[in-house]
């Protein structure tokens, strides 16, 4: 069974090209990029974003970000 | 990671800046009443081949067509097809091209017949934050002198910015480093990046009647504003070279796409 596994993460850390660090809610750490579905445009996804993760049990130790979700960010 | 361009480069990324458009100029002067976006997605295709480009979207990541055409509450990334423009819609369409291996991208909101002044308020908005953009952009200049310009001219004119997506490097890649936001913030400011010599970015505003917050829809390409208001979109893309800054997506004659 190749079912991705989905879960909840926030942005911990933009690193290069266009990859992040995001945290699960129990602070595990993964290196992600962005799902090549949501960006023909770059999307801007910063520290603190909450994002939705899909990591494939072929490949566990990178993830994809597929979603972003409504995230409270102040304007400057 | 940021790559420079030499000015033989940069000479290129000018050529397929043209083509881009050329074809992008064609599909707003055939965006008219009655017009399907899968007629002018066929035609840009065409004028990209014949100036011996290819189309940079189709295919990208699964993208199924050679332009974006984001009609109304469609912000970007609308797949054209089967859909016919109406009187009073406005349609923003992104042109991406590939010419001897170096990218040009653009993107403009065109009127389909007469518009409601709203919409016409909102596109001219949009260019003009484009525009100041442009000019804030200085060699030796910052990143965040462009994201503020654009920022600036949204709010004077009380208009949504979208925020989740942003303008990039452009080169032999369509994205490359840096991230050109059209807002500032304070992630910005500590990543600020020096507008330096040989820099190649596409700047690409988009701006809306509501909120500027989006969602993208079931077809999982199409990101419309969440809201439901209009939207509008201009992209240029630009180099900073010895002599200033050079607009790489112009015409022929040096103009403009007209609107």
């Amino acid at each position: 069974m190749n079912a991705p596994t989905i879960f909840a993460g926030v942005i911990a850390e933009v690193l290069p090209n266009a990859r992040y660090r995001c945290e699960d809610a129990d602070g595990r750490s993964l290196v992600c990029h962005v799902a090549g579905d949501m960006r023909l445009k770059v999307v801007r996804v910063l520290p603190g974003d909450s994002v939705t993760i899909e990591v494939s049990p072929l490949d566990p130790g990178k993830g994809r970000i597929v979603g972003k979700r409504e995230t409270r960010r102040e304007q400057s | 990671m940021r790559v420079l361009k030499t000015e033989r480069e940069i000479g290129i990324l000018a050529d397929a800046g043209k083509i881009a458009a050329t074809a992008l100029a064609w599909a707003g002067r055939q965006a008219v009443p009655g017009a399907t976006t899968g007629e002018l997605d066929a035609g840009v295709e065409a004028i990209i081949r014949d100036a011996g480009g290819t189309p940079e979207f189709k295919g990208y990541h699964g993208f199924p067509a050679s332009i974006c055409a984001s009609v109304n509450d469609e912000i970007v990334h609308g797949i054209p097809g089967s859909r016919r423009l109406r009187e009073g819609d406005i349609i923003s369409i992104d042109v991406g091209v590939r010419y001897k291996n170096f990218i040009g991208d653009t993107a403009r909101t065109f009127a389909i017949g007469n518009v409601s002044d709203s919409a016409q308020r909102l596109m001219d908005a949009t260019r003009d934050a484009l525009e100041a953009a442009i000019t804030a952009a200085n060699t030796d200049g910052r990143l965040s002198d462009i994201a503020r310009a654009v920022q600036t001219v949204a709010e004077d004119r009380g208009y949504g910015l979208v925020r989740d997506y942003a303008g990039h490097g452009v080169g032999t890649k369509m994205h490359e480093d840096p991230q050109v936001p059209n807002y500032v913030d304070d992630h910005l400011l500590r990543n600020d990046v020096v507008l330096e010599e040989g820099l190649v970015i596409a700047i690409e505003p988009m701006l809306c009647t509501g909120t500027g917050k989006t969602r993208v829809g079931s077809d999982r390409w199409t990101v419309y504003t969440a809201d439901g208001g209009l939207s509008a979109h201009f992209e240029h893309s630009i180099a900073f070279t010895r002599k200033g800054v050079r607009i790489l997506t112009l015409l022929d004659n040096g103009e403009e796409a007209a609107a």
